[in-house]
């Protein structure tokens, strides 16, 4: 008799624990959705899990579409923060450059202003370290967030120091025109302040 | 009269010496750059570097106490600017140097790199800079184990706003500590330097998927980590773990790309605030040792006319006029050495407290900076934290299925 129950108690969870995985039918999450909020992936169900019937190729291929898709939304939006900062770093440059040219023209302001004497943000000793120059792949995560065209005449490079040299190919092989203009940039930046130190 | 004579001989050879000591060096300090690389290094054995945060320095027994930080011239919002600041020109001259790979300026929290430096601020003031350094390498060794690098100001750098934004006033400390880590580094093979790369590779992979990478690395009784084995070249979970740890770099770019605004932005109130307080401290100084000498001279001036004995005869009253007349001459002009001592005091805490006026308007201005990029960093390492977890646990899964 005891027995019996026992068997009908087994029966009764593994018919629950069968309804259970059944439940668990939620689609994957977007790739959207995992960077916008954290999910707990242990709480949340993966696709691997979703399908029971899947093969376990199937199921390696849906985990490894799921990291792919999350990490490709996670390095959109490190994308997105980048050019951010880039936009703000050349507004600050826009309004620095605008304030010297305006004290500039205005002998009276250059005289005497605080901000007059300020040379313009290119003047100073440090290559603009956000840049991503730290990155070995020199511009690859970049931001394409320029304004305009290189003004200045590039220099030749038979002085090059080795960090001058470094970005003198990355933008030599730097095939977006954008990309490829901010490196030039750069490279005449730095070799005019190589020379002032 | 011989005896008093030598007395005043005495005191005006002790307000010399008193004077010369107290003679500060303000000239431009002899410029030390740090060692360019001379030839390309090998990409293989280039090692990144990670320039943590400074450690502000505030000593947390006086942090409430604003007096205390008044009279050490601390003043925190200025020093938490002050810790992205230092770490950023560090930076700067480490990555101009072009001896190392990539240069980021990061939080505490970011472990994973081949080399570390994290440092403490000891004294910032725009008079002189002291800092304890600490450098070491993934696989444990330390290479500069709190060394104290310190140096005046160069004042050459406070001449013009020109020369202030082409070179920092203590650009020798930076200078001096990109030449210690190479001196450090010279003393390592080529193969080391390829293992720091490969321990830190491993290191971040075991963290990802601890299971699956375990046993690739050994960690002897020192404590100092190096590779037993390597995972195969065609191992998918390794390709998987290497192209999350390219976007491991993004994070570490964009929160350096924060720290590199944020310098950027405080560059040039920082700098001018630097100035003000080298000239107010110098003026304070100058003026507190001439208080000084004022007062002690001053006072030993009343103390000889009052205490020096009698020299002359007892019916010698030309004597006796004129000694009467050296003393009294001797305790008015003491006293007015004293009191001009006191004024100079006065003059003294005058500066101290332009500085301190100076210092609290440029905190006011620098503190909402500080909270924004403080912000958006741990929005942007508290986002990357959430997804780490979440690519372990799906590693943990294919190690599974696998």
């Amino acid at each position: 008799m005891r027995n019996g129950v026992r068997i009908g108690l087994i029966a009764v969870a593994m018919g629950v624990a069968i309804a259970g995985r059944g439940c668990v039918t939620a689609p994957p999450p977007t790739a959207e959705s995992l960077v916008a909020g954290a999910k707990d992936p242990a709480a949340e169900p993966t696709a691997a899990q979703s399908s029971p019937a899947q093969t376990p190729g199937e199921r390696r291929a849906a985990l490894d579409k799921q990291l792919n898709d999350s990490v490709g939304a996670f390095d959109a939006h490190l994308h997105e923060e980048q050019q951010k900062t880039a936009e703000e770093r050349d507004a600050r440059q826009a309004t620095v450059s605008a304030t010297t040219t305006a004290a500039a023209d205005t002998p009276a302001a250059s005289a005497g202003s605080h901000g007059g004497a300020q040379p313009a943000r290119g003047d100073s000793k440090a290559p603009r370290a956000g840049d991503l120059k730290s990155d070995k792949s020199a511009g690859s995560t970049g931001s394409a967030s320029g304004n305009g065209a290189t003004a200045t005449a590039i220099p030749d490079g038979n002085d090059d120091d080795i960090v001058a040299r470094r970005i003198r190919k990355a933008a030599e092989l730097e095939t977006d025109p954008e990309l490829k203009d901010k490196l030039w940039k750069e490279y005449v930046e730095y070799k005019k302040n190589s020379q002032v130190r | 009269m011989g005896r008093s004579i030598r007395v005043v001989t005495a005191g005006a050879v002790f307000a010399l010496l008193l004077t010369g000591c107290v003679v500060q060096e303000t000239r431009p300090l002899p410029k030390i750059n740090a060692t360019q690389a001379g030839s390309e290094i090998p990409e293989d054995e280039l090692l990144d570097v990670a320039v943590h945060v400074f450690d502000p320095g505030v000593p947390l027994e006086i942090a409430k106490n604003e007096q205390a930080l008044n009279k050490r011239r601390i003043y925190p919002d200025i020093r938490a600017a002050e810790s992205r600041y230092v770490a950023m020109m560090l930076r700067g001259t480490l990555e101009n140097s072009g001896q190392w790979g990539a240069v980021r300026v990061c939080p505490e929290n970011v472990q994973f790199v081949d080399v570390s430096v994290s440092g403490k601020i000891i004294e910032s003031t725009g008079a002189k800079l002291a800092l304890q350094v600490t450098v070491k390498d993934s696989s444990g060794r330390v290479w500069l184990n709190s060394k104290r690098y310190a140096s005046s100001a160069d004042t050459g750098s406070y001449k013009t706003d020109a020369a202030l934004k082409a070179r920092d006033p203590f650009q020798n400390v930076y200078s001096e500590v990109a030449n210690d880590m190479l001196t450090a580094r010279a003393t390592m093979t080529a193969r080391n330097r390829r293992d720091i790369r490969r321990v830190t590779q491993l290191e971040f992979a075991q963290d990802l998927a601890p299971q699956a990478m375990d046993g690739y690395l050994f960690r002897d009784q020192k404590g100092l980590v190096s590779v037993s084995r390597l995972p195969a070249t065609d191992d998918p979970l390794s390709t998987r773990i290497d192209r999350i740890r390219e976007s491991d770099s993004g994070v570490v770019d964009t929160v350096n790309g924060y720290y590199a605004n944020f310098t950027d932005q405080m560059s040039n109130s920082y700098g001018q605030w630097r100035r003000a307080s080298f000239e107010e401290i110098e003026k304070e100084q100058r003026t507190l040792n001439q208080a000084r000498t004022r007062t002690y001279l001053g006072a030993a001036a009343i103390v000889a006319s009052v205490f020096v004995p009698q020299q002359c005869g007892l019916y010698d009253y030309n004597c006796r006029r004129l000694e009467t007349g050296v003393r009294t001459a001797g305790a008015i002009s003491g006293a007015a050495s004293v009191l001009s001592g006191l004024k100079k005091y006065a003059d003294a805490r005058t500066h101290a407290l332009e500085l301190k006026e100076l210092s609290e308007s440029f905190q006011n201005e620098v503190a909402p900076q500080v909270v924004d990029v403080e912000g958006r960093t741990l929005k942007l390492t508290g986002t990357a934290e959430e997804q780490y977890r979440e690519w372990r646990e799906l590693l943990h899964q294919m190690y599974l299925e696998n």
